[in-house]
């Protein structure tokens, strides 16, 4: 008889192991997927072209900064530079440059297609494709058009992307005025394979808007910290200026 | 990533070694000077065994065809015997890599903080950091085994070049140039030139050698404060 308690005992311990890991799982599923409130049809409406429109003019129209990165890949760092240019021919050029000299470029379109500029032995061209483009159209180039807004659970408003061309939704998160963003999130089959925190907002000289001086991001592969550290602000030419 | 980098960790640490001879060639030949006009490699290299300490600011610049400014950075660097190395940017981030001869350590300034980082390529930089000794000892110019080094004369000053040996690292970088200041009494500049254009250019300024650098200058976990270190480099110069 003692027997079979222990073995009762044991069966309910490990059950109950389980559930408590399954319940820790579901927690962290849920913490990472926000409840999404729908809101009324104009105010949505009023919403997405409020966020979108912020979002467009958060960086200048044409732009040159620099970026401190540090890459974390199975728990080990590696540091780099990122140079961004944004300029009249619609495409933000990034090259990413180490201690060694250039380690890759790359050239993110407007309408979302990209190319390796500069390849080198030390980064695969795939991989410059894959993963550094899709950080620069994620955190710089501002989203199509929003095809839905909602409001969290804890205030804050948040905008849908249709599915990309990648197959993932992006789901910005801005504060409850929609005048900041906060995060944003790849969805992809219900799951979140990317995630980015933007904090630290400041101005930079010749450019009024504070934009986010810190990035965080969260990927399947990588961790990425991204400091602004400097921009500059091109400065249009005027209309009918002699060149 | 992983797989990525691990690949080319072998290429990298090239690079690296590169880069840091080049700048390891600067250190070394801050040494003391010769009264000679004229010189050889040799007499470059045994000059090199002299500095025990050396102190300098610089100005990097890397000049990349993508872009029409180059990317500037400034900085300073520390060098102690021996393969005692830090090489610190100032702006327009913080930045230290150190090295206290038997590892070496990276720290980044991030939410107004030093952060350690679990740098990767490690052991690679550490291997650059044992290359630093055997430049240090004089043994550059004689066992140049990866390099064609040449010496010419320049109207400012001599300049040393390295020129790869392997045809893989001759794809990548094509050279490093170290031009030296007319009385060898210290380096000007340090250009890396990469294959296809790109260049960066080192600048040094405010040179001092042979001063006592404060102990946890090298620390891998707590380095020194710059502002300790930049004081006692100018208590040194005054003394001088």
């Amino acid at each position: 008889m003692p027997k079979v308690i222990l073995m009762l005992q044991a069966r309910a311990s490990l059950a109950a192991g389980l559930f408590a890991f399954a319940f820790l799982l579901s927690g962290c599923v849920s913490r990472c997927h926000y409840q999404v409130l729908p809101l009324d049809g104009t105010l949505a409406q009023d919403f997405k072209l409020t966020a979108h429109e912020n979002l467009a003019g958060l960086f200048p129209p044409q732009y040159r900064s620099v970026q401190r990165a540090v890459i974390t890949v199975s728990r080990k760092q590696f540091t780099c530079d990122g140079v961004l240019e944004v300029s009249t021919n619609d495409s933000w050029n990034l090259a990413i440059v180490s201690n060694l000299g250039v380690v890759t470029g790359v050239r993110v379109n407007r309408d979302g297609s990209s190319e390796a500029v500069k390849v080198t032995p030390l980064f695969r061209e795939s991989w410059a494709r894959q993963f550094v483009a899709n950080d620069v159209r994620r955190l710089f180039v501002p989203p199509p058009e929003f095809i839905s807004a909602g409001r969290l659970d804890d205030g804050r408003m948040v905008c849908e992307t249709a599915v990309g061309s990648e197959g993932g939704v992006a789901r910005y998160i801005c504060i409850s005025d929609g005048q900041r963003w906060q995060e944003l999130e790849v969805l992809r089959g219900g799951h979140r394979e990317y995630h980015a925190l933007l904090r630290g907002y400041r101005t930079f000289a010749g450019h009024a808007r504070e934009v986010p001086a810190e990035m965080e991001v969260r990927a399947k592969k990588y961790q990425l910290h991204l400091r602004l550290v400097q921009l500059d602000v091109k400065r249009q030419p005027a209309p009918g200026a002699a060149r | 990533m992983k797989r990525l980098l691990t690949k080319s960790s072998g290429i990298q640490t090239n690079w690296i070694w590169l880069f840091a001879l080049g700048l390891l060639t600067a250190i070394t030949a801050m040494a003391e000077p010769t009264n000679a006009p004229a010189f050889s490699l040799e007499e470059v290299s045994r000059a090199m065994g002299k500095a025990k300490t050396v102190f300098t600011r610089f100005v990097q610049e890397r000049h990349l065809s993508l872009f029409n400014e180059p990317l500037r950075s400034e900085g300073v660097l520390c060098f102690e015997k021996p393969g005692r190395v830090r090489w610190e940017i100032t702006s327009p981030y913080k930045s230290i890599l150190v090295s206290d001869g038997s590892g070496v350590s990276q720290f980044e300034w991030m939410d107004e903080k030093w952060k350690k980082l679990d740098a990767g390529l490690a052991s690679a930089m550490q291997a650059v950091i044992a290359q630093i000794a055997a430049v240090m000892e004089g043994r550059y110019a004689s066992e140049s085994r990866d390099y064609i080094v040449s010496l010419a004369a320049n109207p400012d000053g001599p300049v040393i070049t390295l020129v790869p040996r392997n045809e893989t690292m001759r794809k990548m970088m094509q050279a490093i140039e170290v031009h030296l200041a007319a009385d060898l009494k210290g380096t000007r500049r340090i250009v890396l030139r990469e294959t296809g254009g790109d260049f960066t250019d080192i600048r040094f300024s405010e040179q001092v050698i042979g001063l006592e650098l404060p102990v946890r200058t090298f620390d891998r976990n707590a380095p020194l404060a710059l502002a300790d270190i930049v004081q006692a480099a100018g208590k040194s110069k005054a003394q001088h």
